[in-house]
């Protein structure tokens, strides 16, 4: 009785809250509304909110939650939108003025000025994803298409990224004839420890994970498209491997087992860190007047499962974690943190200068009012920084052998899946989409 | 002054308002002006890199005429029976090569040098059509359908280049012409494509 009553107060609170900001659902409301109960409202809110639709992250964000509402040529349209707006910013013209624009909002106001066009990771998981929406749709050849896209996708961001640390160089050099520190992360950064964390300086890279690789192997080896593009499946599976070698424990073969047929199980979980900008205040001018440094930051992952369990009569295993969209987030922070913390030095430079004319010719509250006027100025620019807030966390892959119409279950940590190969296929493929305890989807194609 | 000055505002205005009323077209509207017009068909289109319907058609004509060139059509005595299987696309794109397939048969056809056979379209490689054969010989009537002298099958690949000035795509399209009996390549050509797109120096 009483968690029927928490549960009715719980959703009108939430749908109060979707009506109140009807036009943008912040990430928090994107958090609470993954619940089975929220869900639909969350989804019909997102696609019908505009606001947002020339943003990289809304249609992520939108294809993401499509998926997993089993809607895949939704998601498809979704992903291509967000295609459309990642090509548009990577051809732009060699001096572009909107770019140019970006990048002095970025060096001398705030990080929020910046527009978000996706980190490494997130352009290549995105191709994943869509291949996923094709798959489902029992479309191979384009599922094919997808991946050799993902593959493309990384020459632009390598490209970018040795720009930016050319640019981070030249910053800090700038910061250091000014007498500036930038080599330290400050100590009241949040994720000043978690960077220097084991597993985020295992990963070989920030933008490859094993999770696409593997897929990709599985993909076009289903699609029958390997042997004529080079042995491309056998390229992909050495590239997996050499980026995590738990990727041979994904494929499991029963020589002696008849009838049988491949199963593939892709398990999807979770919700990725959201990034956020992390302001460390700090006053300036004998305590008057105060400046800030503001870096990007990320929240921690949610609704994460640590335990993905297959068992058939004839075996019982354990894939492995081949998605770790945490950890290649926190892995490209890390990378892009020495630039970042120059640009923000630069950034609180300018500011305090400001704030010293101002303190100069109207006295100590002139400083303090400048400060507090830059200070809401870039809170503002920053609440509209997001990223692919909806990307999954986590991403197991597993292809074994089981015999035709006999049950697979799945153990997704506490709660347990079941279903019934079909008598007559080759094979099958199965996505299983984790977004809460109680909102797991199970699609199927064969072949 | 002040006057005639009103007066031409107020008539600015009213007309301004008018043509903010008046209908935007719709069922039934023939002839109402637009920016609907008919272009030319066969013209070049160059709308963005990505393979299109110049490409399409160029690669169409190109090949057809290679294959019915080849002495297994031009000298074959009777017109032989073709299946034209699926062309895989191996690109970066979403490249829908029945589009591709389709104007290649309906060129041969044409011509009369050939004679087709119904496809099925999913089945892509020689061992299926070997399969099939076998087990349709088993049923006389079947055997007619399933008995083809020769099928074709194909490849589109694209390589893609680019630096911080140039975009450079290049498609490859390769037919093939093979006796689903001894699975042997009797004719094969391709067609190549290379577009060059130019960043603009300085832009929005």
């Amino acid at each position: 009785m009483i968690n029927s009553l928490l549960k009715v107060t719980f959703r009108i609170i939430f749908f109060s809250s979707l009506l109140l900001n009807a036009s943008v659902l912040t990430t928090n409301q994107l958090h609470s509304g993954l619940w089975l109960n929220n869900f639909q409202t969350t989804l019909a809110t997102l696609a019908s909110d505009t606001s947002d639709d020339d943003k990289f992250w809304y249609w992520l964000n939108l294809a993401r939650l499509q998926q997993a509402n089993g809607d895949f040529t939704s998601s498809i349209q979704s992903f291509e939108r967000a295609y459309a707006i990642l090509d548009e910013y990577e051809n732009r013209a060699t001096i572009s003025l909107r770019n140019i624009g970006s990048f002095l909002g970025s060096s001398l106001m705030s990080k929020g000025s910046e527009t978000y066009y996706g980190k490494g990771y997130e352009r290549t998981s995105m191709h994943t994803l869509n291949a996923l929406n094709y798959l489902m749709l029992g479309n191979f050849e384009s599922a094919a298409v997808e991946m050799r896209r993902m593959e493309q996708r990384q020459k632009f961001w390598l490209q970018e990224s040795t720009d930016k640390i050319k640019e981070a160089a030249k910053k800090r050099e700038e910061a250091r004839q000014k007498g500036s520190d930038t080599s330290r992360i400050p100590q009241n950064y949040s994720l000043a420890s978690m960077l220097e964390d084991e597993d985020i300086r295992a990963l070989v890279n920030n933008y490859q994970d094993p999770f696409s690789y593997t897929l990709s192997s599985i993909i076009l080896d289903i699609s029958g498209q390997s042997a004529a593009s080079g042995n491309s499946a056998e390229i992909s599976l050495k590239r997996a491997l050499a980026l995590n070698p738990d990727v041979s424990k994904v494929f499991v073969t029963l020589p002696d087992l008849t009838p049988k047929m491949d199963v593939t199980v892709i398990v999807l979980s979770g919700i990725a860190p959201a990034m956020k900008i992390e302001k460390i205040r700090f006053p300036i001018f004998y305590g008057a007047n105060y400046t800030s440094i503001d870096l990007p930051s990320y929240t921690l992952p949610k609704n994460d499962i640590n335990m993905v369990a297959i068992t058939t009569d004839q075996l019982k295993l354990q894939p492995p974690r081949l998605l770790k969209t945490d950890l290649m987030a926190y892995k490209t922070l890390k990378d892009e943190l020495p630039g970042e913390l120059a640009k923000s030095v630069v950034r609180a430079t300018t500011k305090a200068i400001a704030a010293k004319q101002a303190s100069d010719h109207f006295g100590n509250l002139g400083g303090l009012v400048a400060s507090l006027v830059f200070d809401v100025g870039s809170s503002y620019a920053d609440s509209g920084f997001r990223n692919w807030e909806m990307m999954p966390n986590s991403g197991y892959i597993a292809k074994f052998e089981a015999i035709k119409n006999s049950t697979v279950n799945i153990k997704l940590n506490n709660t347990q899946e079941s279903f019934v190969l079909p008598s007559d296929k080759k094979g099958t493929i199965v996505l299983i989409t984790y977004l809460t305890p109680d909102n797991i989807r199970i699609d199927h194609v064969t072949y | 002054m002040k006057t005639i000055t009103n007066i031409s505002l107020s008539i600015t205005l009213a007309v301004i308002l008018f043509s903010g009323c008046a209908p935007k077209g719709g069922a039934g509207m023939v002839g109402y002006q637009s920016d609907v017009k008919y272009g030319d068909a066969k013209a070049v289109e160059t709308v963005t890199a990505d393979f299109g319907s110049t490409d399409l058609q160029t690669t169409a004509e190109s090949l057809t005429q290679s294959l019915l060139e080849s002495r297994y059509i031009a000298k074959a005595p009777q017109p032989p029976k073709v299946r034209l299987r699926a062309v895989n696309n191996l690109t970066y794109e979403h490249i829908d090569t029945k589009a591709i397939t389709d104007k290649i048969r309906i060129k041969l056809l044409k011509s009369g040098q050939v004679r087709f056979l119904a496809d099925n379209a999913n089945l892509n490689q020689v061992k299926d059509e070997r399969e099939f054969t076998e087990s349709a010989t088993a049923n006389k009537e079947n055997k007619a359908m399933a008995d083809s002298d020769y099928i074709i099958t194909g490849n589109v690949r694209s390589i893609k280049k680019a630096n911080d000035d140039v975009k450079d795509v290049y498609y490859n399209v390769s037919l093939e012409l093979v006796s689903p009996q001894s699975g042997e390549i009797l004719w094969a050509d391709e067609k190549e494509i290379r577009k060059v797109t130019s960043k603009s120096s300085v832009g929005w």
